[in-house]
């Protein structure tokens, strides 16, 4: 992937293009999206521990 | 807006929910209560067994006390089923497991520290992470683990689904990760801070009283209504008395400056023998270790004695322990 199409596609899925790239918008888009998705959940998942106050780490 | 197929979306998000499982049930499993559990689990012919959190955890050398034990014609074969962050219900649940796997177990040895016998537990099963999740593990049945937490029907439900989702279940060995990020980042270019195996010296100071009046109320509270101890506790010692075991309270040592701040105030020597009363009105021994170890040295901080320093505390506690009546 270019660095245009990246770009592109970061630009679409952060709203700031009404287009969706070839990538989101293709015959397989919805692993694209899947894939997108899929990294949110992780990201969210391990960030949301974030409140928690760590005493013991070893764990 | 353009329609989407919803079923490869809802397979995908399903395949992705069970792969995000799968990983987190092979990434957990060396958590450390599970090493615990096995650890149980390979013990054999065990006749004491001690039962307490993170300051008895790895702290008894089972080669000395059995020498010690030897040495004066008596026979300790331990079993430590003490774990580090733990409560009490997680002991309660960690000490039947070994009693189930050792039915020749006649002591039990309870270590603990400031009010730990005596404070009261009201868990939530949100509220379980890390090494307080050692109910999730299928050795434990449903209906214990509801017992032991005293769960309603909710923390029922709640439990049972972390006992089938890893990713629920295990969440904290995901966040420990983003904590360990978060400190190696917050220390660039800042003055290095004491750590020690279990994390930070200084995050230790949050398991002492956060002062001096906190601890005094703690000692008042139980002072005005001295007859029991923790329920979880009290389970294990009925437990205890069924099978004709011997029960010793065991105060692990203390640092000179937890000593200090805390059990030099007038409120700790009166909560010391109000537990000691109850102790020896039910039969139980007690062993008061807090000022076994008078080097700073020998502590990781202000409560956790060394490994170096359990080696001469086990040989104590042997000697203490054969010493005592065996009821």
């Amino acid at each position: 992937m270019t660095f245009t199409r990246l770009r592109a596609t970061l630009e679409f899925l952060g709203g700031e293009r009404d287009d969706a790239p070839l990538l989101l918008s293709g015959k397989y888009a919805w692993v694209a999206r899947c894939a997108v998705w899929m990294l949110a959940i992780v990201l969210i998942y391990f960030f949301s521990g974030q409140s928690s106050k760590f005493i013991y780490i070893d764990f | 807006m353009s329609k989407r197929p919803l079923l490869p979306l809802l397979i995908a998000a399903g395949l992705l929910l069970v792969a995000i499982n799968a990983a987190m049930g092979i990434w957990s499993h060396r958590l450390p209560f599970r090493i615990k559990l096995e650890q149980i689990r390979a013990s054999h012919d065990a006749n004491i067994v001690f039962v307490g959190n993170s300051l008895l955890d790895g702290r008894i050398d089972h080669d000395i006390l059995a020498r010690t034990a030897k040495s004066r014609c008596a026979s300790l074969n331990s079993v430590n089923a003490a774990l580090g962050a733990v409560d009490p219900p997680e002991q309660r649940l960690l000490f039947n497991y070994a009693r189930r796997l050792n039915p020749g177990i006649r002591t039990v040895v309870v270590g603990f520290f400031d009010f730990q016998l005596t404070a009261s537990d009201n868990s939530r099963a949100v509220d379980l992470i890390g090494n307080r999740l050692v109910g999730v593990d299928r050795r434990f049945s449903a209906r214990e683990v509801a017992s032991a937490y005293n769960f309603g029907l909710v923390d029922r439900a709640t439990m049972e689904i972390l006992r089938w989702s890893p990713m629920a279940a295990y969440r904290g060995s995901a966040w420990k990760e983003v904590e360990l990020l978060r400190r190696s980042m917050g220390t660039m270019g800042m003055p290095a801070v004491a750590t020690n195996s279990m994390g930070r010296v200084s995050d230790f100071a949050g398991l002492e009283a956060a002062d001096t009046q906190a601890f005094d109320k703690h000692a008042a509270d139980f002072l005005d209504n001295l007859n029991q101890f923790n329920r979880s506790y009290e389970w294990i010692f009925d437990q205890a008395a069924r099978s004709h075991t011997r029960v010793v309270l065991l105060l692990m040592p203390m640092s000179p400056y937890h000593r200090s701040a805390f059990y030099s105030r007038p409120a700790w020597p009166k909560y010391l023998a109000a537990i000691e009363s109850l102790a020896a009105q039910r039969g139980y021994g007690v062993i008061d270790a807090s000022e076994w170890i008078p080097n700073d040295d020998d502590f990781a901080d202000h409560l956790h004695m060394t490994i170096n320093a359990s080696k001469g505390f086990t040989a104590r506690v042997g000697s203490a322990l054969t010493a005592m009546p065996d009821r």
